[in-house]
């Protein structure tokens, strides 16, 4: 079975303490483990949905870290494209 | 002025610590070979022969001397049986006579196939005397082989030296030369390849310009001790990478990295060890604590002046774990409950420490 990773929020990542601890990816959200994800909640979709974070395979996630490849969160993929959408209408 | 330095160790791995380190590599990167039995013959990718030699290279730094050590005496080990060799340097080991030599500067030199030894995992090993002024010491490395079955199209990139320099830097304007090899089958390829450089910095691996098969490693690209990276891409696809570390041998400063166990025991004492191992069945706060000190080269003491660390557990895959606190300046401890928090499982994982002094 593959180790899975999870990239979550900074707020959630201050909440715990952890912000000094835990790499910060280049778009400035956090590499979490699942133990980390079982403080948010035990069971690991519920806590991805309260994050709103998103499960990375290592590779993904190395990759991600060394600006190689992004994988944005949801909501900072709607923010972006927000912003675009109301230069465009602007 | 501020001078930067950095050290790694590998947990899980047993290495002696202390003063010297050493890096023993083969001239073709990481030894591996695949195999294909056919009726009753087997073929290997690539095939190792006399004509088709691999050499391994041993280069031996001294922390407190500048530029590389010459040792006393190189014991060799393939899979635990210690190699023993004639005045000309054939192999006299029995089963081993086509496979191993040892040439006239005393290196290891790969001649035969080493599944015709045993298939499956081999491990060759060096125990390396160093006259010091107390006396013997010595120090043990290791160079897993990786054999398997034959995989096709399967493809695995390894950092070889594109010198003879074994990626040591051991003068002032110096520079060494990696060179990304890519096997394809067991064959070299490199038509159609793209290639992306990466040197370890500051807590990240930092893209390169260089964009070649070879990267050439300036004296100045290297605090002490540098991890290099490539991806190796076709079509636009990673089909792998590779990680190595690059000594600058002439450095004024290096980085002593001392280490210590705690079995997480109440009461218990942490005590200097050289085997970094943790394992599940230890306590939850059963740590490793690691001490970093600048050292001038030449000399003993720690330096004076201001010292400050960070520290970074990276995966075996590149990918970087967490950052462990920094305590009292120079020291970060690694549990067993850290692994299980933050870990990717288990295995084997690099500690690395980046030091920054401003002497006094």
């Amino acid at each position: 079975m593959i180790q899975m990773y999870y990239k979550i929020p900074p707020v959630y990542v201050e909440s715990l303490g952890l912000s000094k601890t835990l790499i910060q990816f280049p778009d400035g959200n956090y590499l979490a483990s699942r133990a980390v994800m079982a403080r948010i909640d035990p069971d690991i979709d519920v806590a991805l949905q309260k994050t709103g974070g998103i499960m990375l395979t290592p590779e993904q996630a190395r990759d991600d870290q060394m600006g190689i490849a992004s994988y944005p969160l949801p909501a900072d993929e709607e923010k972006s494209t927000h912003n675009s959408q109301r230069k465009t209408d602007n | 002025m501020a001078y930067k330095a950095s050290a790694t160790r590998q947990v899980h791995f047993t290495s002696k610590g202390g003063g010297y380190s050493a890096i023993w590599m083969s001239s073709r990167g990481d030894l591996y070979q695949e195999y294909l039995t056919t009726g009753g013959a087997t073929t290997y990718y690539p095939d190792i022969s006399s004509s088709a030699s691999v050499t391994m290279y041993l280069t031996v730094t001294s922390a407190r001397t500048q530029g590389v050590v010459v040792p006393s005496a190189v014991r060799y080990f393939a899979n635990g049986t210690e190699l023993t060799f004639n005045v000309s340097g054939a192999c006299t080991t029995a089963g081993m006579s086509n496979i191993f030599k040892r040439d006239a500067s005393g290196n290891l030199v790969i001649i035969g196939n080493l599944g015709n030894v045993v298939l499956g995992s081999f491990l060759l090993e060096a125990i390396v005397s160093v006259s010091a002024t107390t006396g013997t010491d010595s120090l043990h490395v290791s160079a897993p082989v990786t054999l398997v079955p034959y995989t096709g199209d399967s493809a695995k990139v390894t950092i070889a030296p594109g010198d003879t320099k074994n990626f040591t830097i051991s003068e002032k304007g110096g520079s060494c030369i990696l060179k990304a090899l890519t096997l394809k089958g067991g064959k070299e390829v490199s038509s159609g390849l793209v290639y992306e450089w990466y040197k370890f910095s500051a807590g990240a691996f930092v893209k390169l310009s260089a964009a070649n098969q070879t990267l050439t490693v300036k004296e100045s690209d290297v605090d002490t001790y540098s991890l290099f990276k490539v991806i190796v891409k076709e079509n636009g696809t990673e089909i792998g990478y590779d990680i190595q570390g690059v000594l600058d041998a002439s450095d004024p400063y290096d980085i002593i990295m001392s280490s210590g166990l705690n079995p997480g025991t109440s009461g218990a004492s942490t005590t200097s060890t050289n085997d970094l191992t943790l394992t599940d069945e230890m306590a939850d706060a059963a740590y490793l604590e690691f001490t970093c000190q600048f050292v001038k080269r030449g000399q003993t003491a720690s330096v004076a002046g201001t010292q400050t660390y960070t520290f970074t557990v990276v995966a075996g895959n590149g990918l970087k774990m967490w950052n462990p606190a920094t305590i009292s300046g120079n020291k970060c401890r690694i549990s067993v409950k850290d692994f299980k928090d933050y870990g990717f499982g288990l295995g084997d994982y690099e500690i690395i420490a980046e030091g920054t002094l401003t002497p006094a």
